[in-house]
């Protein structure tokens, strides 16, 4: 051992090297307990007490030390690190007292107040909501003397900065209906509020102080607020600015308030320097664009940096409008003291170009259209005028060098890049020429693993298939460094989130050689799981969510997984899931999971608008935490002039304790279809198994009874027997969801398979099959074109004796979302009234080119084809619907507004020719 | 365990929150032991403190004469409120100097020296017996112990790393504190006076240089104070 490590060792292992300095002197106030209790050092009982009893429960899951134990200060302050890392303890107090066999230790607990409201007091100068505003603290926050202080401090400033400067505030900290809640009481006394006396402003020449001080627009009477001089102040530096007095300076002279009135006297000074003589000839542009984008106007400032940079704002505009090739110079005089006072700028604007191709030469070895797909500028297309910006192609030639790099090819490089006009093709072509040079190859990839904490446990499977660089492949330099950050994320899921990689890359000319050694650490596992905040909710329904177990590798992954499976609870409105304290010696690490809980009930109601429905209410009401487990009963009511439902929901998201969620549900439905009023009402039960993130399936029992009134089809096409019925069935459907965005997709599929089995053994009176599969699919063609195709295919087939389908379980097609050369379900076979009949069989396909136009607006243009037959033998060509049509679409958060005008293309007798449909949402 | 309604019979302060540093516990425990040590070992708590945090450990300090306890004989009494006060900041101190080495990556002590530290701790007490005992009255276990010792190596190298390899003492430097400070001390005292050659690279320039290394460590900790959130309940 060197005589560093030996000092070290005298003064850091200091606790053990002064026992034998001490030896039976039996100072510590602990021993003195010791001696007097006469039962040494061990814990005999533990008690927990605290004034607010919901804190014990987690409390004594926090506990480690336990009767029978000798007393241990490490152990202790793990203890007391655990109970204050539930969140909810404040402070802890461990009293003692002797008892048989030991000592009795007394854990007192303090609640830890949180804020759950603020009550102001005195007199208030503002609303509640603008008091509120100007505090920090937000509801649930921990609240002790520090926060009330800094609470009061933050909104006394506030009323000064509104004038009120005398304002006093002070408060204190009232107890709600638990210790929990702390009430925040600040009591406020403003004082008057400050008005300015005088306002002057002089200046030295150039402008005058008049018109400076309606710029100002301060008038002597009215409220002084610090922030609104300070912002008439620069409005005065604006108007210097905008009659180019870029050199000016302002400065408060005089600043004073008079405690007998309140009053503030204020004395302004600006020195306007020189005007700088600023002019733009060539391209007559606007003073508002010349005011947006310049460096000069927006920093007020003719330094030459400001110059150059105005400059090259000037191209920039000037080319994203077309001008392929503008030119812009400037010239300056400067004055005796070296400024800039007259500036010149002089625009030969050019000729107004698209840009129409780009090529690439000398790409032997890695495809042109690889490198197109990389590179930023974009020839022209069908809604892209895309123009040559030069800034761009310099970015491009630097992503086609990384993107050779990316590929092995060290040495690549952009030897020539140009764009030049080309009359034949009608725009500007740029060339980009690259030299490639050799491709260098990885040799070999080598993980050491160092240290005598290596473990056994992780082995090369973990990253085998992982790392970007592997031998024979392409290397990458960059990928060096990505595969060591990849190394240590690995490493970090299996319990060595501290885990060292060092990387070294060494070339021959067999390739090159890449080593990564690691250092994994020492392997940390989760150690004790503790539970704080929950007050309804039980523990269970916590726990069953935790993606992590005691005595696991402990793993960041797994506690964010966690958190965001409790925020998906719909229970919590904020979850923290963290370590007890953050300490990577030590090999397990106590986890806390906190959480505030959500208030339970929930209202949600919306109106809306389409042709179809017309006017459209809903209403929802409901409770998400039915006895502290998670469970849901709510009832939803839809309303329009076409239907009205009424549901009953009751939702178990763990049924029978596996990740499987269960629905029971009580309907009624009341709708007026196109050729009769139907009235359903009945019950289901469902179950919801998620087999990964993008497939589910949906096994279902399903009781319902159905009846029709007014039916306007013609008695003889539709027996009394089958205009109502009453069907028990069992449903299965399969559900797959690849949309990376379900509310406006681009890319992906989606798609939902159902079949039903309805028989007179599930209290049917009738029995019949269905089979009906819907799906559809995205991709995006260019950055502003998505191609959306839907197909959709049905069959309903009577079996044990039923012959007919009732008429409320037919398929009906027609309207916004099937085909929409028809009115709502008016496709298919029709009595001789043209009420529709429904069918058995359903085909539908849809074709939709989405286009987004600009901003937020964007157009379709559509194809819709199919109809509903009567029976499979009746399917012919001829049947098969045809539609075309426009449509027009805004996107919001909640969907696209839809606009949709569609053209029957065969049409028939009795048909109308054209529909417009107006409603929310992409058609599918 | 006891679920006990508050209200019952109370005892004796025994352990608690101390303080919390960043959202990490001090004991009461660790509090008193801290101070009761300071006092055993005649240090000030600021060197104790050092030492428990591994800040300052050359050698050379141990040249400087250590502060004298504040209390002469203070063993048999009762701590002082200002000594509990003393030994809190200094373990203040501790938590966020090692809160902030911990937060960079480094290869960590290995077990081997700290076996070996280990041994020589032991070494000191006649008997395992006699070094159980001790561990017992202190109230602590052979984990801990380890445990800092780990913690003491790794500041070790961080501030060998950040602030001492960085140091550098020129021979003017050393030259003229060995005329204005060294010499004139020693004369004081009476010792006779060496010849700067023979005392500049073993004496005056490692204390001159530790010197700087603690400037800078006071300067640092000084800031992570001023960065830190700290709430204080005992004593």
């Amino acid at each position: 051992m060197s005589s560093v490590h030996a000092g070290r060792l005298l003064l850091a292992a200091t606790v053990l090297a002064t026992a034998s300095f001490a030896a039976g002197t039996a100072a510590a106030q602990n021993l003195s307990l010791v001696e007097r209790t006469g039962g040494g050092h061990t814990i005999a009982a533990v008690e927990v007490v605290s004034r607010w009893e919901r804190l014990i429960p987690s409390a004594r899951t926090a506990i480690t030390v336990q009767p029978g134990d000798d007393y241990d200060i490490a152990r202790m302050r793990t203890t007391l690190q655990n109970l204050y890392a539930l969140g909810t303890v404040a402070n802890v107090r461990v009293e003692a007292s002797a008892a048989a066999g030991g000592l009795l230790l007394r854990f007192v607990l303090e609640p830890q107040v949180h804020l759950w409201d603020v009550h102001f007091t005195g007199e208030r100068p503002w609303s509640k909501g603008r008091l509120r505003a100007a505090l920090s603290v937000r509801e649930g926050d921990a609240l002790d003397a520090e926060a009330l202080g800094n609470q009061e401090t933050r909104l006394q400033q506030a009323l000064a900065d509104d004038g009120y400067l005398l304002a006093a505030v002070s408060g204190k900290i009232v107890e709600g209906d638990t210790p929990a809640r702390g009430i925040l009481e600040l009591h406020i006394t403003p004082g008057a509020q400050a008005r300015l006396a005088d306002v002057s402003i002089t200046t030295d020449g150039g402008i005058a102080g008049s018109e400076l001080a309606i710029a100002l627009a301060l008038p002597a009477g009215s409220p002084y607020r610090p922030i609104v001089f300070e912002e008439a102040l620069d409005r005065v530096r604006a108007r210097l600015l905008q009659s180019n007095f870029f050199f000016h300076e302002t400065r408060v002279v005089e600043q004073s308030l008079d405690l007998s009135d309140n009053s503030m006297w204020l004395e302004v000074e600006v020195a306007v320097g020189p005007r700088v003589d600023l002019d733009f000839s060539g391209q007559p542009f606007s003073e508002e664009i010349l005011r947006q984008r310049l460096a000069v106007f927006e920093f007020g400032t003719v330094d030459d940096w400001a110059l150059k940079d105005s400059r090259h704002e000037l191209v920039r505009w000037l080319q994203e409008r077309g001008h392929w090739r503008p030119l812009v110079s400037y010239s300056r005089d400067r004055d005796e003291q070296g400024r800039n006072t007259s500036v010149r700028f002089r625009v030969l604007a050019g000729r107004t170009a698209k840009l129409v191709r780009i090529e690439f030469t000398g790409t032997d070895r890695v495809a042109a259209s690889t490198l197109a797909a990389t590179i930023r500028s974009q020839p022209a297309g069908f809604l892209a005028p895309r123009r040559f910006i030069s800034d761009w192609w310099l970015e491009d030639q630097r992503a086609v060098t990384t993107s050779y790099r990316r590929r092995g090819f060290s040495e690549a490089s952009v030897v020539n890049a140009r764009a030049r006009y080309d009359e034949q093709a009608g725009g500007v072509v740029a060339t980009m020429s690259v030299q490639e040079g050799p491709i260098s190859r990885v040799r070999s990839v080598d993980v050491t693993l160092l240290g005598s904490d290596a473990p056994s446990s992780i082995d090369s499977s973990l990253w085998a298939t992982a790392l970007q660089l592997y031998p024979g492949g392409p290397f990458d330099p960059g990928a060096v460094r990505r595969d060591a950050d990849l190394l240590r994320a690995l490493l970090a899921s299996v319990g060595y989130p501290r885990a060292i990689v060092t990387s070294d890359a060494e070339r021959d000319d067999e390739g090159v050689a890449i080593t990564h050694t690691v250092v994994p650490g020492v392997l940390q596992r989760v150690g004790k799981v503790l539970i704080a905040g929950n007050d309804a909710t039980r523990d269970n329904v916590i726990e069953r969510e935790l993606a992590f177990a005691s005595g696991a590798p402990f793993s960041f992954a797994d506690l964010l997984e966690t958190q965001s499976r409790l925020y998906a609870t719909g229970l919590f409105s904020q979850v923290d899931v963290a370590p007890a304290v953050s300490d990577d010696l030590e090999v397990t690490q106590p986890l806390v999971v906190r959480v505030q809980e959500a208030p339970p009930m929930f209202i949600t109601y919306g109106a809306g608008f389409d042709t179809e429905e017309k006017v459209r209410g809903t209403f929802t009401i409901g409770h998400n935490n039915i006895a502290g487990r998670n469970q849901e009963l709510s009832f939803s009511t839809r309303a329009s002039v076409r239907e009205q439902r009424f549901r009953v929901l009751f939702r178990e998201p763990y049924f029978l304790g596996r990740r499987t969620e269960g629905t029971a549900t009580a309907f009624y439905t009341n709708e007026q279809e196109a050729s009769f009023k139907v009235q359903r009402y009945g019950v289901s039960f469902q179950l919801l198994v998620q087999h990964s993130d993008r497939v589910a399936s949906l096994p279902r029992l399903v009781f319902r009874d159905t009846s029709t009134f007014d039916v306007e089809i013609n008695p003889r096409l539709i027996r009394p027997e089958d205009q109502s019925t009453r069907v028990g069935a069992l449903t299965y459907s399969l559900i797959v969801d690849t949309r990376p965005n379900p509310i406006n997709p681009t890319s992906g599929f989606y798609g939902t398979t159902d079949v039903e089995l309805a028989t007179r053994m599930l209290g049917s009176n009738t029995n019949f099959v269905t089979v009906l599969g819907r799906w559809f699919g995205y991709r995006r063609l260019t950055d502003r074109l998505t191609l959306a195709l839907g197909a959709r295919a049905g069959i309903k087939i009577p079996h044990s004796g039923s012959d007919s389908i009732p008429l409320p379980e037919r398929f009906f097609a027609g309207g916004s979302t099937t085909l929409r050369g028809f009115q709502l379900d008016g496709a298919g076979p029709v009595d001789d009234s043209g009420n529709p009949l429904g069918g058995r069989v359903l085909l539908i396909s849809n074709i939709e080119l989405r286009a987004q136009l600009w901003g937020e607006l964007g157009g379709v243009a559509f194809a819709d084809f199919g109809n509903v037959f009567a029976q499979a033998g009746t399917i012919t060509w001829r049947e098969v619907r045809e539609t075309v049509g426009i449509g027009i679409r805004y996107s919001t958060p909640v969907g696209p507004i839809r606009f949709d005008f569609a053209r029957l293309m065969d049409r028939r007798v009795g048909e109308d020719r054209y529909q417009v449909f107006f409603s929310i949402g992409h058609t599918f | 365990m006891i679920a006990a309604q508050a209200g019952a019979q109370t005892g004796e302060l025994f352990d608690g929150i101390a303080a919390v540093v960043n959202g990490e516990v001090i004991s009461i425990g660790e509090v008193r032991r801290t101070a009761l040590l300071a006092r055993e070992e005649s240090l000030g708590i600021g060197e104790l403190c050092a030492a428990q945090s591994g800040l300052a450990m050359e050698p050379a300090l141990g040249n400087q004469p250590a502060t004298p306890s504040p209390i002469p004989g203070a063993s048999d009494r009762e701590l002082s409120p200002a000594e509990l006060q003393r030994a809190r900041e200094c373990l203040i101190d501790t938590r966020l100097v090692f809160r902030e080495v911990r937060r960079f990556p480094r290869v960590g002590a290995d077990d081997e020296r700290i076996d070996a530290m280990m041994d020589a701790l032991t070494a000191q007490f006649e008997t395992p017996a006699a070094f159980a005992a001790e561990m017992r009255r202190l109230g602590m276990g052979l984990e801990e112990i380890r445990s800092d010792l780990r913690r003491q190596l790794l500041v070790g190298e961080y501030v060998d790393g950040r602030f001492r390899a960085t140091v550098e003492i020129t021979e003017e430097q050393a030259r003229a504190a060995w005329a204005q400070e060294f010499v004139p001390n020693m004369e004081t005292e009476g010792v006779p006076v060496p010849a700067f050659e023979e005392v500049a690279n073993d004496y005056v320039i490692p204390i001159l240089r530790q010197r700087e290394v603690n400037r800078r460590v006071q300067s640092w900790i000084l800031d992570l104070r001023e960065r830190a959130t700290i709430r204080r309940m005992y004593p």
